[in-house]
């Protein structure tokens, strides 16, 4: 089921492929009907999801014996859910990007290979096929931004692409040091993972290692001072790019902390958790600020992703340092509801807002509300959504993650709460410029949302809603792998 | 604990005029969008008697309760949802939903014609919806909630007329300093989380003993804030003036008769923890008192009959806050409830004013109303006459037992600063009725005499103010020193003799009537002969409110700003430039993979293939050479 899921969209970019280029309306609907078939699959797996039971779905095949690599998937409480985030956003991403029509047949290709990647990379738990994974991800994203994005698109794409490959290079030397350090001739990530949970791994070894994975991480995350490729990237970056940059790929990193890091390294996890919250508090405040001083209101959200992410590494650290469960569920809950209000944010910015105003510069907009009333009212949702008003998701997960971490790490929660000032200094004052006020620019001649945005911006806000009104949702199916998560790393500390 | 399926009601019947009228405000008329959010709001309250009387019908110190769902589950903390209906939340949410009817009734009258009129009663349904989850919550995450969520409600209502450019700011405003203070209170709450692993109330309450004496005063304080804020208190209440940039029945039900209450709510539902904190309830009463002078001095600075009934506001939760600071939960209540009446009353009675005179708000421009509008300078009498503090209105006994509460508590400076707010009430209040309906016809009147024949207002405008008036003569007779107990005797429920009931005390009986008359005295001897004229030129000190503004703006707003743009500088030139420098470095590398690319992309997917491949082979032969 899992090959299925994974590799349906490769299907897909190889019949895109052999399409005529010319019929661009055929090829935009079946780069979407190959999008939503991992949909429909994921939708079918979670009835027979269960929580608590540990890896399922396992598919497991020999592949380079020689090597001990194999083809090895599966799904726990952890991955799962943003193997329905990915399934989720993939297809309104292309839906979204039905506006391209610009060399139609590559982009929906590497579109679709994109998700292989993504997808992929959740469930793999062979550290051969991971790496594959991670980097089918990266390319198609630098020629995303590289063909189809803004004006400084080479920039922002080569900015891209060296930082994430030499992220995920050192990321390579470290799964390669985790593979011959262990000895066991296999690229297993749960077995690695258990052996170092034995303490079979060196002390120094461990820190070293823990620094290349978190590395090749925190680029990714990006957790601050790595974080600068991403306002480049999401501003040139076409709106379908940006929406699965944001709700998907920063994903990735965190993931890497919750499947590799911190189960194979805990005693590291454990010495760094530290200095991992501090600069989780670092991003939450700084983003805020950097977003606060932005007049690209791309660039806003942008920064406000970096601000979010910084919640995602205080959930962990605190989860590891104190063995706060609730730290560790609020990190993978903020993981998905960021995953998916991140994206109607940069639908927003890129495409509803845009393509209305034709500016991106919050100073040049206003009056919104009053001229395309649906429109700005899904502004103004995501706005709220965003800035953790009680209710929608993003509350939610900042308080499970605030509240896991305040025992743990109180003075950092007290500076990250600032932060919740911030972020919602700067989404008031968006909406006081770009909503409210006397209509600037041309008058009338706008039109209120389209049957398009319609379709894209309602599932993500009946979503935020859901998980708002009713977190356990999501929660019951992440708490089980977690608490066995921190159990394990509790128990390689030498417990509690 | 009994199970009631009447509080659910209270909620939904809201909620559901909210979703009916913000997706039928193109669709329905503008009666049937009034009748729908009016009515669903009337629905709500029969809800509440009905569960008021249910609950008076089971022994004392029964509650209702209704299950809803698990919010939070799994790790150090469980929480679930549910509504708790005792007296003191029923007390609330009876307000909320009676004042919320009338001034939803008020509306059809004073918002017709408006073209976003089914959006203001969807946004006005939210609001009861959202304050009653507030009042009705069985705990903190649900209290917090509701909060967030009124917080929304004001924000739309503030900003309503979002074209103007007042409106926008102030809504921003109230937003954000609600939020600074919000902030505060989750805090409390992660740490009440981690001091008792329970946010639900009756498991926090039993919990309390034996957490040190120190975290109880900081759980306390940190909620304060978040009161102190919501409920426009020194030194967080810049907010609330400006917020009067909303539709004037948007001021009477929020920023006047419930949301700034939310405060008082929970120094009173939170009572146990504050009681058993002490020095929290001392901070309480201070913050109460002090806000309570403050606001009077500067009631009697403002010309802009809206701004005075604002400040007034703060002033007069100063009280409450006052009175539940020095234990006397009850009578706090109790001004809440008077209050309720008939400040509602004065917006309300001020918006037929305003309507009247086509928006005019400047009391130095208006006079000699009570000709023309003999039913709204009746309303005006009685509501300020409630607010001043006279015999037999209602303000009289509610401000009364608080003062009694504040002395025979053994805190005589603070009984000392409520008389002599006391005396600062009954100025402001009687300077307004002054200028606006005493002495000859001012200049905006004059401008619109000619409206004179239409009467003062449509049925659906006037029997509101009818009713809150009758509300702001008798609301009072509740608790008649030495007759009458009801709020004490019906919130025992919930204070459990732990509230502090005052006797009936002639001394501050005496202090505060004679207060209130020199108050009077004065006001009318000042402003009843002779209108002053509209000046140019910079506000006095009072008038501006001590430029606390100004201040705020100083020490948080700009700094802000500026520290902002200083992060975005140095994230642009400091942290980007250097690791552009590195890139810099390896540009040799980077121009190749341009080049490389810079082509079609059929030929970018080959080399990519390629590039993958001898990534594969090339690892693959690393490997398998050890």
């Amino acid at each position: 089921m899992l090959t299925a899921l994974v590799f349906t969209p490769l299907v897909g970019a190889l019949v895109i492929l052999f399409m005529n280029k010319e019929k661009e309306q055929q090829i935009r609907r079946t780069a979407l009907a190959f999008s939503l078939i991992p949909l429909l699959i994921v939708l079918l797996m979670a009835f027979q999801f269960e929580p608590g039971a540990g890896m399922q779905f396992v598919e497991r095949y020999e592949w380079i014996p020689s090597i001990g690599v194999s083809y090895y998937l599966g799904t726990d409480g952890i991955s799962f859910p943003m193997l329905v985030v990915t399934a989720l956003v993939t297809p309104l991403a292309i839906l979204a990007s039905f506006s391209i029509t610009h060399r139609v047949k590559e982009f929906f290709a590497l579109f679709l290979l994109l998700e292989t990647g993504m997808l992929g990379v959740f469930v793999a738990l062979d550290y051969f096929l991971f790496y594959i994974f991670w980097e089918v991800v990266l390319v198609p994203m630098y020629f995303l931004i590289g063909i189809w994005g803004g004006p400084r698109r080479q920039y922002a794409s080569i900015k891209f692409f060296i930082y994430t490959l030499a992220g995920s290079v050192v990321m390579l030397v470290g799964i390669l040091a985790l593979y011959f350090a262990s000895g066991l001739g296999t690229f297993d990530m749960l077995a690695i993972a258990e052996h170092g949970r034995l303490g079979r791994f060196d002390p120094t070894f461990q820190v070293w290692v823990f620094l290349a994975l978190f590395f090749g991480f925190a680029v990714k995350v990006p957790i601050f001072p790595f974080h600068t490729w991403l306002p480049d990237a999401h501003v040139e970056a076409p709106t379908g790019g940006s929406m699965v940059l944001a709700g998907v790929l920063l994903k990735m990193g965190t993931y890497g902390f919750f499947r590799i890091a911190v189960p194979t390294l805990p005693e590291a996890a454990a010495q760094f958790a530290f200095p991992m919250a501090l600069l989780g508090v670092i991003a939450i405040v700084y983003g805020a600020l950097a977003a606060m001083a932005q007049p690209d209101l791309k660039k806003m959200v942008a920064y406000s992703s970096i601000s979010h992410m910084g919640y995602v590494v205080l959930g962990i650290a605190a989860g590891v340092a104190g063995g706060s469960t609730m730290a560790m569920n609020g990190a993978l809950f903020v993981m998905v509801s960021h995953g998916i209000i991140s994206p109607l944010m940069f639908f927003l910015a890129g495409t509803m807002v845009y393509e209305r105003t034709h500016t991106r510069m919050i100073p040049e907009m206003g009056g919104l509300w009053s001229q395309v009333p649906v429109v700005g009212t899904v502004l103004a949702f995501a706005a709220f959504a965003n800035l953790g008003l009680p209710g929608l998701s993003g509350f939610a997960g900042e308080f499970f993650t605030f509240v896991g971490s305040f025992p743990v790490y109180t003075t950092l929660v007290i500076v990250g709460a600032l932060g919740l000032i911030l972020t919602a200094g700067y989404h008031l004052w968006m909406m006081q410029r770009v909503l409210l006020g006397e209509p600037k620019g041309s008058p009338g001649g706008m039109v209120d949302i389209t049957g398009r945005e319609l379709v894209v911006s309602v599932p993500l806000m009946a979503l935020t809603l859901a998980l708002g009104i009713f977190p356990p949702l999501l929660l019951d199916l992440v708490n089980p792998s977690v608490v066995a998560l921190i159990n394990q790393v509790q128990l390689a500390l030498g417990g509690f | 604990m009994v199970s009631s399926s009447y509080l659910p009601g209270i909620l939904l019947w809201p909620l559901a005029g909210a979703v009916v009228t913000a997706l039928g405000r193109h669709r329905f008329s503008q009666r049937s969008l009034a009748a729908i959010g009016s009515g669903t709001v009337g629905l709500a309250f029969l809800h509440g008697v009905a569960a008021w009387l249910q609950l008076r019908s089971l022994d004392p110190g029964q509650v209702l309760v209704f299950p809803l769902w698990r919010w939070a589950a799994g790790g150090e903390l469980a929480v679930t949802l549910g509504l708790w209906g005792d007296p003191l939340a029923l007390w609330w949410a009876l307000i909320v939903t009676g004042v919320g009817f009338l001034i939803h009734l008020y509306s059809a009258g004073y918002m017709a014609g408006d073209p976003s009129f089914g959006r203001y009663y969807a946004q006005l349904n939210y609001f009861v919806f959202a304050m009653s989850l507030l009042v009705l919550s069985d705990g903190l995450v649900g209290l917090i909630l509701g909060w967030g969520n009124v917080g929304l409600a004001s924000y739309l209502l503030i900003g309503f007329w979002h074209r103007r450019d007042a409106a926008r700011r102030a809504a921003t405003k109230a937003f954000l300093i609600t939020q600074a203070g919000e902030v505060a209170m989750l805090l409390g709450l992660f740490w009440a989380a981690a001091a008792f692993g329970e946010l639900h109330y009756p498991a926090l309450f039993a919990r309390l003993e034996g957490v040190p004496q120190g975290t109880l005063t900081a759980i306390s304080l940190l909620l304060l804030v978040g009161a102190v804020a919501k409920s426009a208190q020194l030194p967080l209440h810049t907010w609330l003036p400006d917020a009067m940039q909303g539709p004037t029945p948007v001021s009477a039900l929020i920023h006047a008769a419930t949301m700034v209450t939310a405060g008082v709510f929970l120094v009173c539902r939170m009572w146990p923890l504050f009681s058993a904190s002490g020095v929290a309830l001392q901070v309480v009463a201070w913050v109460g008192g002090l806000t309570a002078l403050f606001g009077a001095v500067v009631a009697g600075a403002q010309w802009d009959i809206k701004r005075v009934l604002a400040y007034s506001t703060m002033s007069q939760v100063g009280y409450m806050l006052l009175g539940a600071g020095v234990g006397a939960f009850a009578a706090s209540a109790f001004h809440f409830f008077t209050h309720a009446f008939f400040k509602a009353l004065l917006f309300l009675a001020a918006g037929v004013v305003i309507h009247r005179l086509d928006g005019e708000q400047d009391l130095r421009r208006m006079g000699g109303l009570r000709r023309s509008m003999p039913f709204t300078f009746a309303s005006f009498l009685v509501g300020l006459g409630a607010l001043a503090g006279l015999p037999p209105l209602a303000g009289f006994f509610s401000k009364d037992e608080i003062l009694a509460a504040t002395r025979q508590a053994g805190e005589p400076l603070l009984w000392a600063l409520g008389v002599a707010a006391a005396a600062l009430t009954a100025y402001y209040s009687f300077r307004l009725l002054a200028l606006a309906f005493l002495g000859p016809e001012g200049p905006a009147v004059q401008a619109t005499s000619s409206r004179r024949a239409g009467g003062e207002g449509p049925w659906t405008m006037l029997l509101p103010v009818g009713l809150l008036l009758v509300g702001a003569v008798a609301a009072g007779w509740l608790a008649i020193p030495g007759v009458t107990a009801v709020p004490a005797q019906v919130l025992e429920g919930t204070f459990r003799g732990q509230a502090f009931h005052p006797e009936g005390d002639s001394l501050t009986l005496t202090a505060s009537l004679l207060a209130a008359l020199v108050g009077m005295g004065v006001a009318l001897a000042r402003f009843r002969p002779s209108r002053p004229v509209p000046q140019v030129g910079p506000p006095g000190l009072a008038e501006a409110g001590f430029e606390l503004d100004r201040l705020f703006r100083h020490l948080t707003v700009e700094p802000g700003l500026a520290l902002a743009r200083v992060v975005a500088w140095v994230d642009r030139r400091g942290v980007d430039g250097l690791v552009n420098g590195l890139a810099w470095l390896t540009g040799q590398a980077g121009e190749r993979v341009r080049r490389l690319h810079r082509g079609q992309v059929r030929r970018s997917v080959v080399t990519l293939l390629g590039g993958a491949a001898l990534l594969l082979v090339g690892s693959l032969w690393l490997l398998s050479s050890f």
